[in-house]
Formats: structure tokens, C-alpha cells, sequence
């Protein structure tokens, strides 16, 4: 046992010393010429793409009914508003042409309007979309997407889109990960109603107002 | 033409097609996504939410394998990559990756190895299932049957070149292989496999998931195999008939969205037969008055008794199965001296067969529980248990033994700061081995022990004796990886361990990334790793061989001792890889390596010799996916080692693969698969056995239905008839032929 805990005591020093060497020493001056912001832009891009990748799968399960589609002959729209840097547009872009994106068989037309193009993006929604996304700095709310198009989902960012702002679904990064907060309407609404599967997905999706609460 | 010239022709074909393929991507550049997040854009769309949720925002160097920024060697095998390829074990599916070699020898094992370390079993790389190691501490192998899993629950299986001890720990010396397998919301419903191969050897898989609760998962599988029997290169039969039975469960939950719990465990059971050569391990002098050589009556001196050679180098022995070619009047051994001793077999190398068969049973079982979540500041942490009982007897060297382990891993990793993301650990493990070691009949006869001085007919061949059986391990490591600019990422950490097998270790690694622009990264590293010596190594008395004495008449036994006192295999490795995505279509990897390792074991007798090793490689991959209908994979390595100074030759020094995928059809699968293997030597006691370079060709088509059968019809080693891969050296007399066969897998999903 004395022997042990010689060896370990040893052992332990040496592993320290190698340690505070190497960070201490080496790294911490490096440290400072380091560009957090840089390094934190490849997070925000990688957040982006699977902001896109969640909503690309997310329309895959929404139901709409006949008369929320566009009529015969015309394309499904996913409308995004506002402005954005960090690729989330063109991940969202790269994946509905990847995957052949489809609402009720028909490929679904991807539009993006920067902020300043109001008056284009209200033309589009009021001629009806499927899907709506509202990036954090665009002019539109859920209200105003609402009064344009009746029978789209809508997408953003934040808890209080969905929480306090009326969306459908907000993106969240929470714990390193991103996860999704769904508005209860969306699971009970006859159309556009998101799949019931996905209200199991407990680790994934965050119900408002929670269900538990409401009962 | 030479077969080594098949391959490079092949990559310059392949080299025109992806540069024209990279005119046409450049010409139609006008996205701002990198090829690199195209790529990953693909690989994230075939996830489910599940996954999608896992997917840190923040990763940690080294821990999530397939990000491109990751800077080491890295390889990722899919179920798709086993099934299409007509493999039957995920072992199988090794051969697609540069680096590896994999060999078959008997129907029931393979053997693989990793950047040039003797194709023999000991393995010197770590292989973890879900977390657990599964290294038999005793032989310091892997039985890959047990290990193997049925391909519905397999989510992938990360292959890891070059040491990575400052995160994986001991025995991650030339690589880490690391099999994951599914959430149990993943297998949901019920799967059945079957493989037939048209020797008979059959393979019959059934997995059945089902859900508790809206968050509680659980699924049931069920594993046969049977071994259909080979034939050795003599053409004699290698009695290497026999079956595997295997069985596991997994439930998990979700105890709240940030908390999840698993509870798993596996049953598996083996019944085969082994063989030992006996062909040269009765040995009469050459010199009778013992002039030319040590007496070996005389104590082990510092050589431990070895089997002593005259000064000439000449082995100064020949097999007592030659003494009755000797002239008349030569005192050889009378029959009744060795009455149980087999009688010969045919001949190899010229000398009397002579084998013994025994009964080789396994049986091994293991839990697993595991609680993992984050918290409400972003410390990722998982505390993980395992208990496993691992019993098993080696009949044809008469060594059986029963292992009890328990072990108990945390790991945690939280961002600190704008720029690092610390990643540490402890664990803990308690190991208590049960070993008998027995006399096999044929060495029952009266031989003198010059260890005791006595005549004995108990003499194992292997003898543990009091050699310690208990043993505890700690381990902890720390890492930090630091973003310093955008291009530029560092690791840094090191692993401290200390157990009652190897005393107290640190193994530091130090690690960079940079992105020259967004198609090219640089890699480098340096590491230092250890690999513990096995117990058999370590501790065991191997009686190996015994001589004919004609002053006294009396067979003398010759053993060597394992030194106790065995240092670890201590490596220091530098990397440097450049991984370049030219389009997302295309990935092309090179690593080069140098190890230096101290105290180096190989595997088999005369004895466990420490050695110097240096060794140099690399290889080059690529992934290229032509069109939506055709992908391409391939690679190239090269590895030269020197074993205190001579060069190896237990290693083929160039291996390549390439396969191909081709969709006929929306449900018809086009599949060709080159192997080349360059040429090298089985060493041998008395038989060294060359191996014939080989090239080996797989075509397969696999057909999948609408109401989910996948049927698949393969052929393999098209090529050749016949040829020889591997054996045990040693143990084996002679390597099976590895012959042409032709495979019907069929899949069920209901």
C-alpha cells in the first residue's frame, strides 16, 4: 500500500508539472493572440447547418391538408427573412437540392429575402407559402407572417418566438446542443400539424406550454 | 501482368476521373459553404433527430471522429460499407482500410493488425466496444467472434490510426479501433440476417426492438454462426469446424430531456478445436557428448533456460521423429520413453507430422450500465460501468482460465472560455484471473524438470504458478483543446495511469489542426503510448520444448521463464496528415508516421524477447462519389519497420484496397472490391512459411425490395482458387487455404 501511494503520489507530481508546462507556459501566452470571435464563427456556421438540417427533416413530418398547397403545377415555398453570415441560407439552400426536397410530391422552391426587400418577401407570402423562417434581425414577426399566409409553419430562433411571439418552432442552442422548442398549436392543429412522433423525442423537442403544465 | 502493377494503374485511372470531376466542381463553384461543410451537410441529413440532437456545437479534438478539423487518421466503417461489400463480420470490412492488415487463417478467427506490428496475435492496437475494452489481458488478443456484433445494432465502427493514449490510455499504441452501437429507439421492430456461404459456414442474426414507454427503449438479439471446416495447405482437413452462440440486450431512457440511462449486457459461447504442432518439440542432440552447446541439466542461467544453440548458430537437434534415419549404434530414445506421444501425420518441411487436437470452449458474458447527461453550465459528463466474466480453456496447451472484471469510467467535457474545451477523466478497474494449467496427455511421460530436480509427468506446457491475480488500475487523463485562430486548433493532454501490471505511466499527446484555406487541412502530432505486456507474456513458464539426454537416458524439459520484470512497450509516435476535400464529392487523405518504440513484443516462442522497432509509413486514401449511382473508396500503405536493426519481414510492406459501388438500378447494387497484399513470411520455429503476395477480387449484387429484403449474391477471392494468409505461428502447423467462395446474404426488416 505504502508502495502504492508513493508511486501514485509520484506520479501525479509528474503529471502536473507536465501539465502547468504545457498550458501554463506554451499556451498561455499564445492564448492571447487567440481570435475567439474567428473561433466562434465556425460555431455559429455549424449551428447554422443543423438549425437546416432540423428543418429540413422537420417538414418531412408536417401535414398539410389539400387546400394549404399550392394549386396544381405550382411549387411549395419556403420563404427565409432577413439577414444572415454564417451560411445558414445556402446550407438550407444545398440541402433541399440534395435531398429533392418535397411537400406532397411537388419540389418545394427555396426564397430568401434580405432585409430591405419588404415589399418582394410580403408579395411572396401573400401569394402563399408552406414554410416561413424569420431570422433574428428581420422586420417581419409571426403576427405579420400570419396575416399574410394563413397556412404556413413558421420557423426562428429563441425561446420567446415560440414562447412569447406566436411562432410555430424556434431553434435553440442550449447545452451545446441544438434543440428545438414546438408550440403545442402545431401537434394539434389540423393543418399545417406536425407529426405526434416528435413530441416523444423529449431529449430533441421542448412542447410550450408543456403538457405536463397543462393538464 | 504483376499483380502490384494492377493497383497503381488503377489509381491513375481513378486520378484522371476525380480531376475531371474537379474541373466541373470549379467551374460550378458559386456557393459559400466549403467543401468540407457540404460534406458534412450530407452526412448530417442522413441522421435522425435523435442524432441530431447529440451533435455538440462545440466538439472536443479527437472525441468526434468525423469532423474534418479532427487531426489524426481516421476511418469510419457503416453497416452499409459491411453489407455492400459482401463481408460478414465487421473484421471483414478492415480490409477497406489502408493500414490494416487482416488475415484469415482458421474458419473461426481473424487476425489484424495495425502499421506494421507483426502479423501475428498480439495485438497492439485498442479495440473498445460502446466503451469497453475488450483486450484479453491474458494472451493480449482479441477474439473478434465475440466481439462482433449483428449488423442491425451496429452504428459504426471508428477506425483510429496512430496512438491516441492521451484520451484512449494504454494499449492505443498503433491505433484504436472503436465500435459503436445504436440507441435502442434505433432498432425498433424486428431484423433478420442470414449469410450462407457455399462451404456451409452459415451466419443467422434476429433483433428484435420494441418501446416501454414514450422515452424507454429496449431490443433482444440473437446470434448463431457455424464453421464450416477448411482444409489445410496439405490438403489434410483443419479441423476447424465448430459454431458460435451469441445473445445481448440494451434498454435505454430518457430520465429527463438532459439525463439519459443504458443497461446492457452479451452472452457469447464458442466451441472449437485448436491444434498444437508437435512436429519439433521432442528434440535429440546432433551432438550427444554436449560439447557444442550448454548442458541444459545445468541451472537456467541468464537466458532462463533457453533452448540452447551451438556456437556455430547451427540448431544442434533434430526432431526425435528423425532418429531412426541415424546410423545403426546411435543411442536414440526407445519408443516407451514417449509412449504418449502421438504417432506422425503425413510430413511438413520434410520432418514427421505430428499434431494434437483439443477442445478450445469460450465463454464469455458482460453488463454494462451507463448514465450520461449535461448540465445547466455545459459540462458534458457520462459515468459508466461494466462487469464481465470471461471463462475459456486452451485444451491443446492445457491452459484454461476464468477472468472477473469491473471497471468504472467518468468522463466530462465543458467549454471554458471563448477558446478551450477541457475534456478529463478517471477510471477505475479490478481484474482477478482464475488459471489452471494442466499436462496434455502427449507430454505425460516421465521427464526430468531440471527446475526441481526431479522426474515428473505433470509438466504443463504453460505454468502460471503463484504469479499474481489480482489486478487493480487507475487511470485519468485531461485534455485541452484551444481554438487559437480560425485555421489553427491545438490539443494538448496527457493520461496518467498506474496499475499493479505496469506501475505508474504518463502518456502525454500533443496535437495541431490547421486549415490552410477551406479545402485543405494540415495535421501533425506527437504522442507517446504504452502497450502493457499480456500475462502469458509477463508471468508464464513456458515449457516449450524436451530433450533427449543419452548420458542419463532421460528426457530433460527446456522452458523459459516471462520475465516479471517485463518493462511496457513504450512508443513515441510523430504524424503528419494533410486531408484535402477538393469538392464534396471528394476526399483525399495522406498520413505519414514514424514510431520508435522501446521494449517492443512480438508474439511466440523461443521467448518473449523485448526489441527496439522503428517504423515508417503512410498512407493514402481517398473517398470519391462519382455520381449519385457510383462511389469510389480506396487506399494505399506503405510500412517499413526495423526490429533491432533488421528489417521486418513479418509485415507485407505495401497493401492497397479499392471498391467500388455502382446503383444499376434504384434497387440494384453493383459491387467490386480489390485487395492487394504484398508478400512476407509466417515466422516459424523450424518451418518458416513464405506468403505469396495476392490480389484478391470481390464482385457482389445486391438487390433490395421494395418491402425491405436486401438480398445480396457475392463472390470473393474470384482471382485465385487457393492461397495462404496467416496462421498462429507455432501453435498452428500449417496455414488453411483460403479458398474462392461465393455468399447469399438476405435480409429481412418487419
Amino acid at each position: 500500500m505504502l508502495r502504492f501511494k508513493n508511486r501514485l503520489k509520484l506520479s501525479l507530481q509528474v503529471t502536473c508539472i507536465a501539465w502547468l508546462f504545457c498550458v501554463g507556459v506554451l499556451f498561455g501566452p499564445v492564448e492571447s493572440y487567440a481570435q475567439p470571435a474567428l473561433a466562434s464563427l465556425e460555431q455559429d456556421r455549424r449551428t447554422a447547418r443543423v438549425q437546416a438540417t432540423y428543418l429540413t427533416h422537420l417538414v418531412n413530418f408536417t401535414y398539410w391538408k389539400e387546400e394549404h398547397l399550392p394549386k396544381q403545377g405550382d411549387s411549395p415555398k419556403l420563404v427565409i427573412l432577413g439577414d444572415e453570415n454564417r451560411g445558414f441560407v445556402e446550407s438550407l439552400r444545398f440541402l433541399v437540392r440534395q435531398r429533392a426536397l418535397k411537400i406532397s410530391d411537388q419540389l418545394v422552391e427555396l426564397h430568401h429575402f434580405e432585409n430591405g426587400q419588404d415589399a418582394e418577401a410580403e408579395e411572396m407570402l401573400s401569394g402563399g407559402c408552406q414554410v416561413v423562417f424569420i431570422l433574428g434581425n428581420s422586420s417581419f414577426s409571426p403576427a405579420k407572417v400570419r396575416s399574410l399566409t394563413t397556412h404556413a409553419v413558421i420557423f426562428g430562433e429563441g425561446r420567446k418566438f415560440v414562447t412569447e411571439m406566436g411562432g410555430d418552432v424556434s431553434f435553440i442552442v442550449s447545452r451545446n446542443r441544438v434543440k428545438l422548442v414546438v408550440s403545442e398549436k402545431y401537434f394539434r392543429r389540423t393543418s399545417p400539424k406536425l407529426s405526434s412522433k416528435l413530441a416523444n423525442l423529449k431529449s430533441v423537442v421542448e412542447i410550450h406550454p408543456s403538457r405536463k403544465n397543462e393538464s | 501482368m504483376k499483380k502490384s502493377l494492377i493497383i497503381p494503374l488503377l489509381y491513375i485511372c481513378i486520378a484522371h476521373a476525380c480531376l475531371f470531376q474537379q474541373a466541373n466542381a470549379d467551374s460550378n463553384k458559386s456557393s459559400s459553404l466549403s467543401p468540407f461543410e457540404k460534406a458534412e451537410l450530407k452526412r448530417l441529413l442522413n441522421l435522425d433527430f435523435r442524432d441530431l440532437a447529440s451533435i455538440p456545437i462545440r466538439g472536443v479534438l479527437g472525441y468526434e471522429q468525423e469532423h474534418w478539423r479532427n487531426p489524426a487518421s481516421v476511418q469510419v466503417i457503416r453497416p452499409e460499407d459491411i453489407s455492400l461489400n459482401g463481408h460478414v463480420l465487421m473484421v471483414d470490412s478492415f480490409r477497406n482500410v489502408a493500414g490494416m492488415y487482416v488475415t484469415r487463417g482458421v474458419e473461426y478467427d481473424d487476425f489484424v493488425t495495425m502499421r506494421n506490428f507483426s502479423g501475428s496475435a498480439t495485438e497492439k492496437f485498442l479495440t473498445m466496444v460502446d466503451g469497453r475494452e475488450v483486450l484479453q489481458r491474458m494472451g493480449g488478443t482479441i477474439n473478434w467472434t465475440t466481439e462482433d456484433v449483428p449488423l442491425a445494432i451496429l452504428d459504426r465502427v471508428e477506425i483510429i490510426r496512430g496512438p491516441g493514449a492521451s484520451i484512449w490510455g494504454t494499449n492505443a499504441v498503433s491505433g484504436v479501433v472503436n465500435v459503436v452501437t445504436k440507441h435502442a429507439a434505433s432498432t425498433q421492430g424486428n431484423s433478420v440476417r442470414t449469410v450462407i456461404e457455399d462451404d456451409g459456414t452459415f451466419l443467422g442474426e434476429y433483433v428484435h426492438g420494441g418501446l416501454i414507454s414514450d422515452d424507454s427503449f429496449y431490443r433482444v438479439w440473437v446470434r448463431g454462426q457455424e464453421y464450416s471446416e477448411g482444409e489445410l495447405m496439405s490438403g489434410l482437413p483443419a479441423r476447424d469446424d465448430g459454431y458460435a452462440r451469441k445473445a445481448g440486450f440494451r434498454f435505454d431512457k430518457a430520465l429527463t430531456p438532459d439525463l439519459a440511462f443504458t443497461f446492457a449486457g452479451g452472452f457469447a459461447t464458442r466451441r472449437v478445436d485448436h491444434v498444437l504442432d508437435l512436429t519439433s518439440r521432442l528434440l535429440y542432440p546432433t551432438d550427444p557428448n554436449y560439447t557444442a552447446f550448454p548442458n541444459p541439466f545445468l541451472p537456467a542461467d541468464g537466458n532462463g533456460g533457453l533452448l540452447p544453440i551451438a556456437s556455430n548458430g547451427e540448431f544442434p537437434f533434430i526432431p526425435v521423429s528423425l532418429t531412426p534415419l541415424l546410423p545403426a549404434g546411435v543411442p536414440v530414445p526407445p519408443l516407451t520413453s514417449y509412449s504418449t506421444w502421438p504417432t506422425a501425420n503425413g510430413t511438413i518441411g520434410g520432418i514427421p507430422r505430428i499434431d494434437n487436437y483439443e477442445k478450445m470452449p469460450q465463454d464469455g458474458s458482460h453488463l454494462r450500465a451507463k448514465l450520461s447527461g449535461i448540465t445547466d453550465n455545459d459540462l458534458e459528463w457520462s459515468l459508466a460501468a461494466y462487469a464481465e466474466l470471461y471463462d475459456t480453456t486452451l485444451g491443446h496447451i492445457g491452459h484454461s482460465w476464468a477472468r472477473e472484471e469491473f471497471d468504472l469510467d467518468f468522463k466530462a467535457n465543458k467549454p471554458v472560455g471563448d477558446s478551450h474545451h477541457l475534456a478529463f477523466g478517471f477510471a477505475f478497474r479490478h481484474m482477478s484471473f482464475d488459471v489452471n494449467d494442466v499436462a496434455t496427455d502427449p507430454w505425460t511421460f516421465p521427464t526430468f524438470d531440471p527446475s526441481t530436480g526431479t522426474l515428473r509427468t505433470d509438466i504443463p506446457i504453460l505454468d502460471y504458478g503463484d504469479s499474481p491475480t489480482q489486478f487493480d488500475r487507475f487511470t485519468g487523463f485531461v485534455q485541452d483543446s484551444i481554438d487559437l485562430t480560425d485555421k489553427l486548433v491545438l490539443s494538448v493532454g496527457a493520461k496518467f495511469e498506474d496499475s499493479d501490471l505496469s506501475g505508474s505511466t504518463v502518456q502525454p499527446g500533443a496535437r495541431f489542426s490547421y486549415s490552410f484555406d477551406d479545402r485543405n487541412i494540415f495535421w501533425g502530432a506527437y504522442s507517446r503510448a504504452y502497450r502493457q505486456p499480456s500475462l502469458v507474456e509477463r508471468y508464464t513458464k513456458v515449457s516449450y520444448a524436451r530433450i533427449w539426454d543419452p548420458l542419463s537416458s532421460l528426457w530433460v524439459n527446456t522452458a523459459f521463464e516471462s520475465a516479471s520484470d517485463l518493462d511496457d512497450e513504450r512508443m513515441d509516435a510523430y504524424e503528419l496528415g494533410w486531408r484535402a476535400r477538393p469538392s464534396e464529392d471528394l476526399l483525399i487523405e495522406l498520413s505519414l508516421y514514424h514510431y520508435d518504440t522501446k521494449d517492443a513484443i512480438f508474439s511466440g516462442p523461443p521467448q518473449y524477447e523485448p526489441n527496439d522497432v522503428k517504423t515508417t509509413g503512410g498512407e493514402i486514401t481517398f473517398d470519391y462519389r462519382a455520381s449519385q449511382a457510383w462511389r469510389l473508396q480506396g487506399g494505399y500503405s506503405f510500412s517499413r519497420g526495423e526490429k533491432d536493426g533488421e528489417r521486418q519481414t513479418d509485415f507485407p510492406e505495401s497493401m492497397a484496397n479499392l471498391s467500388s459501388q455502382v446503383s444499376l438500378r434504384d434497387n440494384l447494387i453493383f459491387s467490386q472490391s480489390f485487395y492487394y497484399t504484398d508478400d512476407r513470411v509466417i515466422p516459424s520455429a523450424y518451418n518458416e512459411i513464405s506468403v505469396e503476395d495476392y490480389l484478391r477480387l470481390d464482385l457482389g449484387l445486391t438487390w433490395r425490395t421494395s418491402n425491405n429484403w436486401e438480398i445480396g449474391l457475392f463472390g470473393r477471392d474470384l482471382l485465385d482458387p487457393e492461397h495462404i494468409e496467416n496462421m498462429y505461428n507455432d501453435l498452428d502447423v500449417e496455414p488453411a487455404k483460403i479458398k474462392r467462395t461465393f455468399l447469399l446474404s438476405v435480409t429481412k426488416k418487419f
